[in-house]
Order: structure tokens, then sequence, then C-alpha cells
């Protein structure tokens, strides 16, 4: 057989070795890392769903003051992760967010599915300030966003003129 | 190189000049061709897969996506995640918009995820990652067909060329590269060897098992080859078996326990341990719920009913063509070879059957046995050689039936790219050439004279053939995307070349 086929063979070989390396080896957790990065978008994500829907509907869906799992499920929804304690036995639905049944929220790409996201909520009532937190979060870090709806909430005076 | 020639070339001093007189003096232009023909026919192979390559089979196919997605999240993640129509656990569920900002249909917009996803293998998953990593996407970003495509390009080279290397080695150099033309050429087999499925890459490996076999290769590197064969499908351990069984026909009681013991644990292993890796128990559940899916027991009607490798039959007749003269090596004289292409043939018919729902077959389950009944195509020219032999003549004569066929599927293919506004031919016509062939092939049946000339009709038709596959893929995505909406790429080769064109004279 010609060389030349042996070559592309080879090439086949290499690019699956490494890609084998790529994934079952954690070096530095690099691994970690990059679910790390997918896991600040998503928070981001989230939290820019819920202000583009306060800003369309000037209100907010009914958070809790606590820390709640977001998912579909009823129950089971308490969890305690390294960066979370979530105490509530159910979990807030904010699929509708998407405006399409067949779409969701993004999941934790360990530890969330669609019934149980893996993502928390939090929501300070007086400072109208909301907390989107990553409980799968790895490697120590903490990983949130935040948002406030003072100024979307309660329109400015200039704005009510207008 | 004789004398005289060398005298002359002395005389005249550049030697590039007689490199060029060699090439064209008949005798060595004749043993160039013979060596190197194949090249030609895979070169041309190649070319004819590449042209618009992004286009058909549709860009963002489904089943691509699956491996591409899987790849990319298993790569970056450690986590393998993608669509799936399995059932699947309430905590597998795990849903996703997908950006579709690289095709502008919107047939793939919103796509329900599964993780861990274990409907296939992780060998072809991992190449696609880490080519799609390689050309900057990352999941679920979906890079442009004519760029994920690409690895496929290169694989259907490699098999078109173990193709041609097995039948050669078993019938001989001119009947294996009729067998490799006509598979080239095939036009859905060729639209299927673009696509990114296991079955392209499950076929290397068991014509690589196949080749070492044959050349009696070091028993490790066959048993490299079957085992990579099962771990990119299990259906690909269809061939374990049976060079089992060659191994004990052959005595080789030793090597054939070694074969069968290593091959086994070598996909055991490597299935059980990506399974633990991920999640153990999912993965059990995953494979409890594949192999007991709904099967049907009219399979074999099924595949010899629909022509094509995608999920749609399209009437080409090269399929049968290929299916028909592949078979025929259940007839030619047993040999060791043909008797193992044989088994091996039917052992994968029987796969595809176990394997596969009856009536709703994903097409492309059948690339493994199209690529063997191309091998055996060759066998005919070798039963016919043989026949010869006993007759005492020495001429290679060629069987009628094969330009005929040959033609006919010509004729047929016409009808592959057909436009709206005229999809049918001008009866007169039609009648005419049909009844031509008839009066041809009378004429070849009866005027021994005339059988002569029956190689260079061969090689016309053989010709005409490989044009007339040019010709589909330049003209099919046109001719059926235009009275309805096609996924169509955005990005295309002839509008990067066009880039490339811009920046550089600008």
């Amino acid at each position: 057989m010609s060389r030349f086929v042996l070559l592309l063979l080879l090439f086949f070989v290499l690019t699956l070795c490494v890609g084998v390396l790529l994934s079952v080896t954690n070096i530095k957790g690099t691994q970690a890392e990059r679910r790390n990065a997918q896991r600040q978008k998503d928070v981001e994500v989230i939290a820019n769903r819920v202000e583009a829907f306060a800003r369309r509907n000037k209100t907010l869906p009914n958070f809790s003051s606590t820390l709640q799992q977001l998912g579909t499920e009823q129950t089971g929804c308490k969890l305690s992760t390294n960066t979370c304690d979530i105490q509530n036995d159910s979990c807030f639905d904010l699929h509708f967010l998407t405006e399409s049944k067949d779409l969701s929220l993004p999941s934790d790409i360990l530890i969330g599915t669609y019934y149980k996201t893996g993502y928390g909520v939090q929501f300070d009532h007086a400072k109208q300030h909301l907390t989107v937190t990553a409980c799968g979060a790895e490697n120590g870090q903490t990983i949130q966003a935040e948002r406030s709806f003072i100024e979307i909430l309660q329109p400015t005076i200039s704005n009510a003129k207008k | 190189m004789p004398k005289s020639k060398r005298t002359r070339s002395s005389s005249k001093p550049p030697i590039q000049h007689t490199a060029l007189m060699n090439l064209w003096d008949k005798k060595s232009l004749g043993a160039w061709l013979q060596k190197y023909f194949w090249c030609i026919v895979i070169l041309l192979a190649l070319l004819v897969r590449f042209w618009k390559i992004e286009y058909i089979p549709y860009a963002n196919d489904a089943d691509e996506l699956a491996y591409i997605w899987a790849g990319q999240s298993l790569t970056e993640f450690g986590m393998p995640v993608s669509w799936s129509s399995f059932e699947h656990a309430a905590t597998q569920w795990y849903w996703l918009e997908v950006p579709s900002d690289v095709f502008s249909d919107q047939y793939v917009m919103r796509v329900k995820f599964v993780k861990p996803w274990f409907d296939h293998s992780f060998v072809l998953p991992i190449i696609m990652g880490t080519w799609s990593h390689l050309l900057g996407y990352s999941f679920p970003e979906i890079p442009p067909a004519v760029w994920y495509r690409l690895p496929f390009l290169v694989l259907a080279g490699i098999n078109l060329t173990l193709v041609y290397q097995i039948a050669k080695k078993v019938f001989g150099n001119l009947p294996a590269l009729f067998a490799l033309s006509l598979l080239s050429f095939s036009p859905m087999f060729l639209l299927a060897q673009r696509m990114v499925v296991s079955e392209n890459l499950l076929t290397t490996f068991l014509l690589l098992t196949i080749y070492f076999f044959f050349t009696e290769r070091p028993l490790w590197s066959v048993i490299l080859a079957t085992g990579l064969a099962g771990l990119v499908k299990l259906p690909g351990l269809f061939v374990l078996p049976i060079i089992t069984f060659a191994l004990l026909a052959q005595r080789k009681y030793k090597s054939a326990a070694l074969y069968f013991v290593a091959v086994s644990l070598f996909v055991l292993v490597g299935y059980l341990g990506y399974g633990a890796l991920i999640d153990l128990p999912n993965f059990l559940a995953a494979m409890r719920d594949q192999s007991s899916r709904l099967l049907g027991w009219s399979n074999p009607a099924f595949i010899f009913s629909h022509p094509g490798f995608h999920t749609k039959a399209v009437l080409d007749l090269s399929y049968y063509l290929i299916l028909f003269l592949g078979l025929l090596i259940f007839f030619v004289p047993q040999t060791k070879e043909t008797k193992l292409l044989s088994l091996l043939t039917l052992a994968s018919l029987f796969t595809i059957w176990m394997t596969s729902a009856e009536q709703d077959m994903l097409g492309w389950y059948k690339i493994p046995l199209f690529s063997l009944l191309a091998i055996n195509s060759a066998a005919i020219f070798s039963f016919n050689l043989q026949t010869v032999e006993k007759s005492k003549k020495k001429a290679l004569t060629i069987p009628l039936f094969i330009p005929v066929l040959v033609t006919l599927t010509l004729i047929n293919n016409m009808g592959v790219v057909r436009f709206p506004e005229s999809p049918f031919p001008e009866a007169q016509l039609l009648r005419m050439i049909v009844l031509g062939l008839l009066g041809v092939t009378l004429l070849f049946t009866y005027l021994e004279s005339l059988k002569k000339f029956l190689p260079w009709i061969l090689i016309a038709v053989m010709t005409l053939y490989a044009g007339q596959s040019f010709y589909i893929v330049d003209q099919y995505f046109e001719a059926n995307c235009k009275d309805r909406t096609c996924p169509t790429p955005t990005v295309t080769l002839r509008q990067k070349v066009k880039d490339l064109f811009k920046l550089t004279f600008q």
C-alpha cells in the first residue's frame, strides 16, 4: 500500500490520540476551567433573559429572597455544593423566559438538567438586586451574575415625563 | 533501456527530453498507466467528492451534527452532549438553544440535548471534536459543512485505495481498476462518503483488517484494525468471527484464539473504560436500550428495494450494479480469499439486518456492505479469465453484460438529476436510445468479430460513467431545490475562493 495512504491513516490516528488526550486528561484543570467559563456564560444568559423580561414587562417573576434552584421540578431541588446551599425543595421555573416551549435556559454541564439546572437565583427585594449563581462551579471559584433592577422597575422622573 | 536509445539521447544532452520521450513511448506509457492509473481514478474520485461538498448531503445534516456536538462537548468539557432520539432518564435531558448563524435556513434552530450522550461510540466524536477545535469552533457552534466534511474526503481516499488494493490482491489489476471506478463514480455512494458518519470510518478499519489479513501482516496489526473497527461502532465486529474461522481453517489455532480474545478485550475495555470515565450507570442503560431497540423482519428486502445511502431512496442504478455484480462472488470458483470476501459480505448484510429498523433504516448503514460488494464486483473478470484459461484462449475478454449494464446505468441515471420544469425525457428519444442499446447488444452477442472492441467500449462507457457523476454532483442540489426550500450553506467553497482572490488582489 502506498506510503501516502499510510500517512493519511496516521493523520486520523494522531487526531484520535490528541482527542483522547483532550477528553480524558485534565491537565492543570483545563476542562474544569472550560466548564467554569461555560458556567460564567450561562449565568450571564440567565441574568440577561431576566433583564430583558423586566424591561419588556416592567415587572419581575416572583423570585424568592433565599437561594432557589432553577428548573421545572416541584420537589427534590435541594442542593448542597461548595458554592451553594439551597434549602428550598422546589425549583423555580424560568424556562418561560425563552418565550418558546421548545427552548430552555442553560443547565450546568456536569450537574444540571432541564428539570434541575444546577443554577440558583436569589433576589434582594429591598435593593431590587438579582444574583444568579452557578452551583456546580469548580476549583473553588464563585461564579455569579448580578443585576440591579431599580432603574428598570422604577422609571426616572425624566422618563415618566416623557 | 535499449542501447540505441541511450546513444541517441547522449548525442542530445537534455535529460528531460529523454524522459519526455520515454513517457510518450507507447510501451512505457502502457506500463506507467497500468501501474498508476488507479491514482488518477482516485484523484478524480476525490475531485468529484470535493465538488460542492457543502451542498449534498444537505449542510448540517442532523446525524452529522450529533457527532460534531458530542465531540466538541467531550473534548471541551469532558462530557458528551448531543441530540438523541432514544429514551433517556429525566436526569439526562439538557436542552439548549443552538446558534444558527452559520447557515441561512432555519432547520436546526432548536435542539434538545441529552447528557451524557451515549448514542454512538466515542471514536468519531473525538475526531470531529478535535477537528472542530482546530477550525476554531466550540460547543455548540456548527462549523461550515465545507470544512467539517474535509476529514471525510481524506477517509474516502483511504477507503477507495483499500478497495483497489484488496481487489488487486485477489483478482488482479484490471478487475481491481473496474471495481475501483465503479465505486468511485457511483453518484449516491460518493455523496455518502462525504458524510460524517461512523460507517465511513468503520469501513476504513474493516478494509484494513481484510488487507492486513490477505497480505499476511503481523497478527497484532489485524487485531488492532479489527479492534478499532469495533470501537468505532460495535457492528464493525462482524468481521471478528469470520477472520477467527478463517484462521481456524488454516489450522492456526493459537492465532485464532489470540485474535478473538485480544479483539474482544480491546473493545470491551475501550467501551467500559469510556463509560466508567463519564457515567457508568447511564452508559450501561444506553447499551441496554440500544440492544433492545425495534428491528425489522424484512430488512434484506428493504435493502434491495431502497437504493441510496441516506434516508430517502434515490433511483441511482449504480446501486444495483454494485449489488448485482458484488453478489456474483457467490458464483465464482471459491479460493481462500473469495470465500472470506463472500462470508464477510453475508455477515455485513446480516449485521445491517440485526441492527436497524425495517423501513426506517438509515442508508449509511450500508456503506461497509457496498464497499465489500464493490471489491467483489472484480470477481466477474476473474471468473471470466479462468473460463478463458480453460478454453485455452489467451485474450482477456469482457462479459458483454458488463458494458451493457453500465450503459443502462448511464441512461437510468439521467433521471437522478430532474429539474421540475422538465422531469421526463422526450418519449421517442428515450425509445430510440433503449432500442439502440438492445440492437447493439444483439449485434455484439451474435457477431464474434465485434467482441474485440468490447474492452474499448467498456473504457468508453466507464469514462462516460465518471463524467456523469460529475454532472450529477454539480446539478443535484439545483435540480432538487428548484421548487422547494433546502438547507443552503452560507459558507461555500466558491465564496471562500472569491474572498481569497479579493484579499490577494486588493
